[in-house]
């Protein structure tokens, strides 16, 4: 370790005695060149080494053997550069120190010759395909430097040396046009049209460092402003589904606010993080909310409102300020975050003002959403027969107190509580404005958002169900005159209330027989239906629940500072500052309302909760670029310091003298209080090499020392290092002759090594917490972990190569890329004997767990002609997961859970044969096959289910005609997942209290000799059928095919004729229908095949909206 | 331009170097570390007093409410008759309780039981390396522990048989430890209850140390007490006879007269009692009076028991516990259900007038009684001077039966069940220790039958939780299981 140090100390040092050389060369521009000749390589190199000037020249043009005359003292460049070019078929041009040497075209320079004092002045507009002006346009002679731009309404002029000169017309993301001087006619209109693919050009953000994507040797995939704009969704999570091959995003929840789960590649890990590191404009982003149960594990967090899962932090940041997402997911591109990115990193980068007019933006769309789902459940008729039948099968009468079918409830009721609890109306609504422009030096943008959504939950409090934020986004960028000194700040504020319903009456609906008596008295007060006024009900009347009343507000300050200095050329030093602070204030209320009155509650009860997450990080880097010969080097030496502290008290509060103060604690009778605090530091010293020989081989070496205060002393750092090629052989000449139809060839490859520390903090320390209540007015503490103070880093190993393939101008596009994640010294809450007075222990085990896969992604220009194109883009990605070694296996507690050269996603289970046509009842499978009523926990758990994705997908095309467009996205999945069986719909044996899907109801069997899916209905909890049950919950039963094909997301958009907008001023305007998850096939058996659970399903959204820019 | 490099290789070196430093972290603000605990008294006593609270925090297990060993083994033995469907209460009242039960049934009183040793062998083992607790303090706490340790021990032993001895915090040890003969089991009871006897004092400490009138924290009077039953259960009578007379003869302790003044806070009798700590959505006194009293139909919310016509009609004509400790509810049907009463404010915001008792005198009457009627001090003359405490307490005439040694010992068991009722699972843990669990639960008494289990004569010992079985290869399942 200590070595490791000394080297990167030592090369250091040497970067900075390469710095001194070249600086002190810069300082002349002037060449000395004492032989009589020189070899132009030669005269090149030592303009190179004596001025500092890079010399650009490519070797099929230029015979760098070619003796030319020299003898100069103390020359001035440019007059070697005269003299030199003289009489050749050569000429240069000098652009930002850096002279380029080209062949002149055959016959032009005696055009030029002759054209001398016929200079042409040429004044034109460019507009775009809709006939709307262009500002700030680039607009250049080519082979020179003479050039404009336009100005706010599209207009330049441009004097070039003759009417033969060609002038390049260029804007980030339209095609470059090349017209002629004599071509363009005075006061004409140039038209530039959108560019349809230019992947290669697309500058990726890398976090410490940006690259080019063709140049790129690491896996990187992104998603753009503009399709996260087409999707009306609250969380930028939404909008990445099914477009990133490898990403698998799970939406838990429908419920506005909710949680997410997010895998890249696999779960690479037992148990420990499987998140991807969260970035926001360089600024580390916690990847779950903090917990006031700070020794749960499972990495969600903790809200008072327990039906959106934990949260998602990522919900308090408006989806629309973001201009681009970029996924990073091998060890080339992960490396450089050392420990963090052992899941991957998500790089978000928010919008930044660009030089030119002064523009306004504006974003409306509001609509409805609706459950993605429901299920079917049985009519009181159908749900009678099932009780009655359930009764007469456990050889019982009719009880007192089988209120629903003994007619104490009114047997011809019929109530579809899922539509009545779940599906009322629920608004989204969401607008956007952002003004943004500036000068060259100087750009800036200031947006605002407001979203809100609700839910389709019931409500009996106004304004409940609702999530709104308001959000308000700035960014300045600043460079001097001379363009050295460079300063960028970005923040984001977001301000969030949410007010979703405590109770999920999904699942509510569910449970309800169809015949529950009306749930409101004609007085609008809740029924309980009690036997005798005053005693308890005959049955739990959740509506109960939608008095407790929840309230959430956060604040959420997003700010990053980039101040950057080019101290010599080629060498910039850099540091940016990062602050993040993410509050929220949380209330649930529980009034005397909220219960039976039959239990005689006199006082109602609050909770409060109050969690506070700081973090700063300081990232100091210096980045330096030198030309070494053929190939262009770079070097980027950095370091982090990140400090994140998070406080989180909670306050429980009983006998509270009035309802109406349950929001004030101070009105509590007793109160309880709880809290957690934690404080974790991370520092880090990265390098980063890389070597681009004409573009065509590049190196890229990355290496990092790490430190994380989740572990003990000596156990802090860990070295983490990555080496990343890349071949882009169409540049070959040979390839590129022989293959004319290959735009772009691409082999990469990559091999690194990431960490893991996402554990808890603390966790190598014995600690020892508060009790949550007082012994007798007096503090209590009791210890909270079996303390390890050995833990030390999860080790990751990526494996990668990819292709990256372009035909026809890049028409086609194909990238594919096979990966080998291998994670090792597991960090795991390992389960041990409760007899050691825990559960669970933190430790390193020694298994490596490896994931493997190809993804591949197809983007596709079916159709590009004057008004109408069709894009296509595809990506599919496999996972197989293994579990390679777990040396111990049998005896470390998690023998019972994973098998070496298994998956470590694999469920065991009984095999349930099916039902005994005979008893009516469930049969399961011994070890070796024989049916039995009762299987062996330890023996006949014999089926392996494996419930990650098989392969995981989108869809997604772009169809453009005149100025109407539709795009949409298709999400898949082929996997097995848990069916409604396994998803806590149904937690009593059908045939008990509670109303069943329609399905069982179908295929259940009722006497000797049907063959029947379901067996016999029973309420007991007791004998064969609920022993059946019992057993059923624990078998192959509960798992199914989960696969879907999802519409994700429908844009249809129309953009008004340009005419149109220029009679009213506006730069553009759109009508446009958004639709989220619109449809899904899918033969799952259950609510919804995504969150395969028992909540709301994800929505689906409908809007309408205009986006206009002034 | 040289300061400027000067500068950046200052800055670059920087980076490299102080990284150590910046990546440790002290304990969090809101917690303290195994090593700071044990520098001071009053963190020291916390950890006890953490011990209390976790037995009774959240209703939970040993102690209070619905979880706890004297409603869930009344469910198991013949006192109370179940309404609920829930798996749980289904299962011990069943007798149908099994290995790998659904949801973790069996882990209550295990899991519970191992958590709390490891804290007590933690502050044993922070106490004798600690340099900041003073020496009575010391003293103190490792005498709270090492009766907490017997104490956890004992239910252990008695729940399931030879059970793991856990006298170290070592997780690599404990992960793998087989059973201790259940005779070891009792021999370190007796060792670490002598020891607390030492340790301990007379009077009441609080948690500065200092004296107090609260009976809730041991004292030396509690460590006798269960050493009294240890001795009983263990059938060496003439040791039980000398404890249980040392706590009776204790002029701290007296029975009451006045039945009604027996679970009040400040009973004369109560030798511990433990605090209710006070839960968010409630200020009753005890959980048992919030899940026995009924106020509704049982089946209905909370209210899930009612206690059995095997109970009710134990009790003998006359007998004020029936007045005193039983209530009844007039159900929707007009049947009449019976219900523990012992302790009484069930409603929330009633003022606190009730600890959770856990001993009290009377039960060492009863244990002497039936040490002498075996054998010891002066035989069942004695005996039955001691049953006639309880007995006149409770209204009743003296013992009129025949003096014989069976017959004697025959009142007192059921003098225990109408006395000792729903209490720490006093009930079934007689049946089983006089040999009378078979047959009352199976043939000829089929209390189990009757409540639609099947009996069979393992189940006198719970299963251990599969999971710890899967992981621990030394340790075995109890037969029948």
């Amino acid at each position: 370790m200590r070595q490791i140090l000394r080297i990167m100390k030592l090369t250091t040092f040497i970067i900075f005695f390469a710095l001194m050389q070249v600086s002190a060369a810069t300082l002349a521009q002037r060449v000395t060149v004492t032989e009589k000749t020189i070899s132009l390589r030669q005269l090149f190199n030592e303009i190179n080494k004596q001025t500092g000037y890079n010399v650009i020249w490519s070797a099929d043009q230029v015979n760098g053997d070619r003796i030319v005359p020299a003898g100069f003292n103390n020359t001035p460049l440019l007059e070697v550069l005269n003299k030199t070019t003289e009489n050749t078929n050569l000429t240069y041009t000098i652009e930002d120190r850096t002279v380029v040497i080209r062949e002149r075209s055959p016959g032009l320079l005696d055009r030029v010759k002759s054209a001398v004092g016929a200079e042409v002045t040429v004044t034109a507009k460019v507009y775009n395909e809709l006939g709307q002006p262009m500002a700030g346009v680039t607009v250049r002679q080519k082979d020179s430097q003479n050039g404009t731009t336009t100005d706010a309404k599209g207009g330049f002029t441009l004097t070039v040396p003759d009417n033969n000169a060609v002038l390049v017309f260029s804007f980030v993301g339209y095609e470059t046009v090349e017209l002629r001087a004599k071509d363009i006619v005075t006061g004409s209109i140039i038209t530039l049209k959108v560019a349809v693919s230019n992947l290669k050009e697309v500058v990726i953000n890398k976090g410490y460092y940006n690259e080019s994507r063709e140049l790129s040797t690491g896996d990187v995939n992104f998603v753009t402003a503009k399709e996260i704009a087409e999707q009306p969704v609250a969380n930028v999570l939404e909008a990445l589904q099914g477009r990133v091959p490898g990403l698998v995003i799970t939406q838990n929840t429908g419920l506005p606010g909710g949680n997410f789960s997010v895998q890249l590649r696999g779960q690479s890990s037992f148990q420990s993080g499987s998140y991807p590191i969260y970035i926001i404009d360089g600024v580390p982003y916690s990847s779950d909310l903090p917990s006031t149960f700070p020794y749960a594990r499972g990495g969600d967090g903790t809200l008072l409102n327990s039906t959106l899962g934990g949260g998602n932090p990522l919900n308090y940041l408006n989806p629309y300020d973001i201009e681009s997402v970029e996924v990073l997911k091998d060890a080339d591109a992960t490396s450089i975050y050392g420990s963090r990115a052992a899941n991957g990193a998500i790089l978000i980068t928010t919008k930044k003002g660009k030089a030119g007019r002064t523009k306004v933006d504006l974003n409306i769309q509001s609509g409805f959403s609706s459950p993605g789902r429901t299920l079917d459940m049985l009519n009181t008729q159908q749900y009678l027969t099932v009780r009655k039948e359930a009764f007469k099968n456990d050889g019982l009468a009719l009880p007192a107190n089988a209120y629903d079918v003994n007619v104490v409830w009114d047997t011809t009721r019929y109530t579809n509580f899922t539509k009545m609890l779940t599906e009322n109306t629920a608004h989204f609504n969401n607008a956007q404005v952002s003004l943004s422009g500036g000068s060259t030096n100087t750009q800036f943008l200031v947006g605002a958002g407001y979203s809100s959504q609700n839910t389709g939950f019931k409500t009996l409090i106004p304004n409940d169900g609702v999530n709104e934020q308001g959000s308000v986004h700035f960014n300045i960028n600043h460079s001097s005159e001379d363009q050295k000194l460079k300063l960028a700040f970005t923040g984001s504020y977001n301000s969030g209330r949410n007010t979703v319903q405590g109770t999920d009456f999904t699942r509510v609906a569910l449970g309800y027989a169809p015949d529950t008596p009306p749930l409101f008295n004609a007085d609008g007060s809740l029924n309980w239906a009690p036997l005798a006024p005053g005693q308890v009900g005959t049955f739990y009347n959740q509506l109960s629940f939608l008095y407790n009343k929840y309230r959430s507000v956060s604040a959420n300050l997003v700010g990053n500072a980039v101040i950057s200095y080019e101290l010599l050329r080629g060498l910039q030093i850099r540091s940016s500052f990062g602050y993040t602070n993410t509050q929220i204030d949380e209330i649930l209320t529980n009034p005397t309302l909220a219960y039976d009155p039959g239990y005689m509650i006199t006082s109602g009860s609050a909770s409060y909760q109050e969690s506070n997450t700081h973090s700063w990080n300081i990232e100091p880097q210096i980045d330096y670029h030198v030309q070494i010969n053929k190939g262009i080097f770079s070097a980027l030496l950095g370091s982090s310091f990140l400090e994140n502290t998070n406080a989180i008290t909670g306050l429980q509060g009983s006998g509270y003298i009035s309802d109406a103060l349950l929001e004030n604690p101070q009105s509590a009778g007793s109160l309880v209080s709880s809290s957690n605090s934690s404080q974790y530091k991370y520092n880090a010293i990265r390098m980063r090499l890389n070597y681009n020989w004409e573009d065509k081989y590049i190196i890229n070496l990355t290496a990092n020392r790490d430190g994380s205060s989740r572990f003990g002393p000596g156990k802090q750092f860990g070295n983490f290092w990555s080496a990343g090629a890349a071949w882009i052989f169409s540049k070959e000449t040979l390839i590129a002759k022989s293959l004319p139809f290959l735009s772009t060839g691409k082999l990469r490859g990559s091999y690194g090594t990431t960490g893991n520390d996402q554990i808890l903090n603390y966790q190598f320390m014995d600690i020892y917490q508060p009790t949550l209540y007082p012994y007798n007015g007096t503090g209590a503490l009791y210890p909270q972990t079996l303390f390890n103070p050995s833990l030390a880093w999860e080790i990751d190993r990526k494996l990668e190569v990819g292709l990256e393939l372009g035909f026809l101008k890049d028409r086609i596009i194909i990238e594919a890329s096979y990966y080998r994640n291998r994670s090792g010294n597991q960090l795991v809450s390992a389960p041990v004997s409760s007899v050691t007075g825990y559960t669970s222990i933190n430790e390193n085990l020694p298994a490596t767990i490896q994931n493997s896969g190809t993804e591949i992604l197809l983007n596709t220009v079916n159709i590009k002609a004057k008004d109408f194109s069709w894009l296509t883009s595809f990506n599919l990605s496999f996972n197989h997961n293994k579990l390679l070694s777990f040396p111990g296996l049998a005896t470390s507690g998690y023998q019972n859970a994973f098998i070496i050269g298994q998956p470590i996603t694999i469920m065991r289970s009984y095999h349930l044969i099916g039902v005994n046509p005979t008893t009516g009842v469930y049969q399961f499978a011994t070890a070796n096959g024989t049916p039995t009523y009762s299987p062996n926990p330890n023996t006949d758990r014999t089926v392996l289910t494996n419930i990650a994705p098989k392969f995981t997908g989108g869809f997604q095309n772009s169809i453009a005609y005149h100025g109407f467009t539709l795009d949409f996205l298709f999400e898949f999945r082929k996997q097995t997942g848990v069916n409604l069986f396994g998803a806590g719909i149904l937690n009593r044996p059908a045939g008990s209290l509670a109303n069943i899907p329609l399905d069982i109801f179908l295929h259940t069997w009722h006497s000797p000799g049907d063959q029947a899916i379901y067996e016999k209905y029973t309420q007991s909890n007791s004998g064969p059928a609920r022993n059946g049950y019992n057993f059923s919950k624990n078998s192959d039963f509960i798992y199914g095919d989960a696969s879907f094909i999802r519409l994700r997301n429908v844009s249809f958009s129309w953009e008004l004729p340009g005419s149109w907008q220029r009679k009213v001023h506006l730069r553009n305007c759109k009508l446009f229908i958004h639709a989220q998850n619109l449809w899904t096939i899918t033969g799952y058996n259950g609510i919804d095949p995504e969150s395969q659970n028992s909540s709301a399903p994800p929505s689906r959204v409908w809007t309408t909206g205009l986006q206009v820019g002034l | 331009m040289k300061s400027g490099l000067f500068l950046l290789i200052a800055l670059s070196l920087g980076l490299v170097s102080g990284c150590k430093k910046f990546v440790e972290v002290d304990s969090p603000s809101t917690e303290i570390s195994g090593g700071a605990v044990y520098s001071s008294n009053s963190s020291a006593a916390a950890v006890m007093a953490g011990v209390y609270s976790n037995m009774m925090s959240g209703q939970s297990l040993l102690s209070d409410g619905n979880r706890s060993i004297g409603f869930l083994q009344g469910l198991a033995a013949d006192e109370l008759t179940n309404f609920n469907t829930d798996p749980t209460q289904t299962q011990f009242y069943q007798n149908a309780l099994s290995s790998s039960s659904n949801g973790s049934t069996n882990y209550y009183y295990w899991q519970e039981i191992y958590s709390e040793l490891h804290v007590v062998n933690a502050v044993l083992e922070g106490l004798a390396g600690s340099k900041g607790v003073t020496p009575g303090m010391k003293q103190q706490l490792t005498g709270e522990a090492k009766f907490m340790r017997a104490f956890f021990h004992f239910y252990a032993v008695n729940l399931y048989g030879d059970v793991p001895l856990i006298t170290t915090t070592n997780y690599l040890t404990n992960n793998q430890i087989g059973r201790s003969p259940k005779d070891l089991v009792y021999q370190q009871i007796i060792q670490d209850l002598k020891d607390a006897q030492e340790d301990l004092s007379d009077n009441y400490q609080d948690a500065a140390g200092n004296p107090t009138t609260d009976r809730i924290r041991p004292n030396k009077a509690t460590a006798t007490a269960l050493l009294a039953r240890v001795y009983l259960y263990q059938k060496k009578w003439a040791d039980a006879a000398v404890q249980a007379s040392a706590v009776i003869a204790n002029t701290n302790y007296s029975l009451n007269s006045d039945l009604m003044q027996v679970f009040q806070s400040v009973s004369a009798e109560t030798i511990w009692q433990l605090v209710p700590v006070s839960a968010a959505s409630s200020t009753y006194d005890t959980y048992d009076a919030f899940f026995f009293v009924l106020t509704a139909d049982p089946g209905v919310g909370q209210y899930s028991v009612a206690m059995s016509p095997n109970l009710v009609n134990a009790f003998e004509n006359g007998d004020q516990r029936l007045v005193n400790w039983v209530g009844s509810f007039t159900a929707s049907t007009g049947q009449i259900y019976y219900y523990p009463f012992k302790y009484k404010v069930y409603l929330s915001g009633d003022p606190a007038t009730e600890d959770k008792i856990v001993f009290r005198l009377a039960e060492q009457y009863l244990i002497r009684a039936e040490a002498e009627a075996n054998g010891a001090g002066n035989g069942i003359g004695d005996a039955i001077n001691d049953l006639n405490m309880i007995r006149n307490r409770a209204g009743l005439p003296g013992y009129n039966g025949p003096v014989s040694r069976d017959a004697v010992l025959s009142a007192i068991l059921h003098e225990r069940q109408v006395e000792l009722f729903t209490e720490w699972g006093h009930r079934w843990f007689d049946l089983a220790r006089t040999g009378n669990l078979n047959p009352v639960m199976g043939s000829p008494g089929d209390v189990c039958a009757a409540k639609g289990g099947t009996w069979n004569p393992d189940w006198a010992l719970l299963p251990l939780p599969l999971s710890d079985l899967q992981i621990d290869s030394k340790l075995t399942q109890n037969p029948g299981y």
